[in-house]
């Protein structure tokens, strides 16, 4: 089959590991109070984490920020649990899409099914 | 009267019919031409999305709907939600931790990025009309290819034919990435006639011969999920890993399988010279991961590792890893990655003896050298070795395992083969 490549730029790269390693500081910052190191996890405990301070923690990264961290995260759960191989992401720094751009994060619940159609422009595009 | 696998299943078809109109959607905004090619893409293990219910099932026989909350991947995940995604054995099935049915939906999407994104939009572009088929990765992989070929497809196939008047499964693709090729392998080895209609099965860094983060996930856990804040839960992410089936398919080769196929060590690019699991103190001596011998795996009272589930998994991996049946060996493709400058990615393990309880701070296992390969995979393991070297097909660049499916050079290497 002729291959038509996409002409949209390739994703942006991923965050360095040290970056995300703060993200998830900064993130589990908000989880539920009541967690215990000495307690056995109880999941409606979990549950009661900051949802208001995860959203406003998430709203004040860009948009390119967070796709960066979540490249890395993804990139990285897949890999082996310890580093044998060193950490040889050359991260260039990246132009700020937009300051303050509102987390494009799942919601956390999903009541009813819904996915977004899709959009006409791709369509027009691809004829 | 309602089970909890029929619950599930129906659970999971609920929501397969809104993607089943998306896909309706796509399809009739394009001219109605013939020679139109469905394409079910497989997301990798990991790589599709994982809802729980909020409430469990109650075993009483009555149909029953659940409401969900998203544990992979989302913020819940790394607040804690990762260590409710266990499973424990029920008679001969596996439910979901305290009877809270998991189904999976679509791929993953954490902070607005998809591994797949890009890869659909490329689809588009070139006319193929795609369908991201979620499965659940914790589960065995059989599992997964019972309810595609006699749930899904038969309801895909009449809700397309009964609003679009075509049949999506007159020309079709099978394509899964990384342990969803695995899955793609095994659906070649179900008898059904729709398997006729199928006209490629391509499977982009698939492993064939496994790889080590499976294993040292037994006795290290997940460094990105063994800490919530300043509380370590490295030995609950273990119980929970340990906990699931889908993952016992995914050590390295048995030493059999290994034996049976010495093209492994000839092949011209990427070779595999010898076994990749060794004994730490002995190199001369292979570690089987499928019967490594006594003292290699933490107890079932330990960390609920089941050697029995392991036996079972060799079972179906050798399935994996035989040949293609003659009916679609010439329609089976294999693309694997290669991230340069090569060296990138574990090859091998040595393995030590327990002594006594596993201890996820001191594994027993050292990965060994760096090999060619996508950073998660060697570069032997990503294509099955019986296969006709025309229809193996190397993505060399900038690549890496998880998001290969976004790369441009991937795209290009798929068109080559479809």
């Amino acid at each position: 089959m002729r291959n038509r490549p996409l002409p949209s730029p390739q994703p942006v790269l991923p965050a360095k590991r040290a970056e995300v390693e703060k993200f998830l500081k900064g993130l589990q910052g908000f989880r539920a109070k009541g967690l215990d190191k000495d307690v056995p996890l109880d999941e409606a405990e979990v549950k009661k984490y900051d949802p208001a301070g995860v959203k406003a923690f998430l709203d004040n990264m860009t948009v390119g920020s967070q796709q960066a961290i979540a490249r890395r995260i993804m990139m990285d759960i897949m890999k082996s649990p310890t580093k044998d191989v060193s950490d040889k992401s050359k991260r260039k720094p990246t132009k700020k899409t937009s300051p303050k751009v509102k987390s494009k994060r799942a919601s956390k619940k999903s009541k009813a099914p819904k996915r977004s159609v899709v959009k006409k422009k791709k369509a027009n595009r691809r004829r | 009267m309602s089970t909890y696998n029929a619950t599930r299943d129906s659970e999971q078809l609920r929501y397969l019919k809104v993607d089943i109109a998306s896909f309706i959607q796509r399809y009739e905004s394009k001219p109605m031409t013939s020679g139109r090619r469905t394409l079910f893409l497989f997301p990798g293990g990991m790589g599709t999305q994982l809802l729980r219910a909020q409430t469990p099932y109650q075993d009483n026989g009555t149909p029953q709907t659940f409401q969900y909350d998203n544990y992979w991947l989302s913020p819940l995940t790394f607040l804690g939600g990762a260590l409710f995604l266990g499973m424990h054995k029920h008679g001969n099935h596996f439910r979901d931790y305290e009877d809270k049915i998991v189904i999976p939906y679509g791929a993953v999407n954490f902070l607005g990025l998809t591994p797949y994104s890009r890869f659909t939009q490329w689809c588009e572009l070139n006319d193929l009309d795609w369908f991201i088929f979620g499965w659940d990765w914790r589960r065995r992989p059989e599992e997964s290819v019972h309810f595609f070929f006699h749930k899904f497809l038969p309801l895909f196939r009449s809700t397309v034919q009964n609003q679009c008047g075509v049949d999506p499964l007159q020309d079709f693709i099978l394509m899964g990435h990384s342990f969803g090729g695995m899955v793609v392998k095994l659906m070649l080895h179900h008898q059904d006639q729709v398997l006729d209609n199928m006209t490629r099965a391509v499977t982009v860094a698939s492993p064939f011969y496994g790889y080590d983060g499976q294993i040292r996930r037994w006795f290290e856990g997940e460094p990105l999920l063994n800490k919530i804040g300043s509380i370590d839960v490295t030995a609950q992410m273990i119980k929970v890993i340990s906990s699931l089936p889908g993952g016992y398919v995914l050590p390295y080769l048995d030493d059999q399988t290994f034996l049976n196929n010495p093209s492994l060590q000839t092949d011209p690019d990427y070779p595999l010279n010898q076994y990749p699991s060794r004994d730490f103190s002995n190199a001369a001596q292979d570690v089987d991961p499928f019967n490594p011998g006594p003292n290699r795996y933490p107890t079932h009272n330990d960390t609920g590792f089941d050697v029995n589930e392991l036996q079972h998994a060799l079972t179906v991996y050798r399935k994996i890893a035989a040949a293609p049946p003659a009916a679609h060996a010439s329609k089976f493709f294999n693309l694997r990655g290669i991230q340069s400058p090569t060296g990138s990615t574990t090859g091998s393990i040595t393995w030590s003896a327990l002594t006594g309880p596993n201890n996820p701070h001191a594994s027993p296992v050292t990965g060994g050298p760096g090999n060619p390969g996508d950073g998660t995979l060697p570069a032997w393991s990503a294509r099955l070795v019986t296969l006709n070297s025309n229809q193996i097909v190397p993505v060399k660049g900038n690549i890496d395992h998880m998001l290969i499916m976004e790369d441009d050079l991937t795209h290009a290497a798929i068109a080559q083969v479809l």
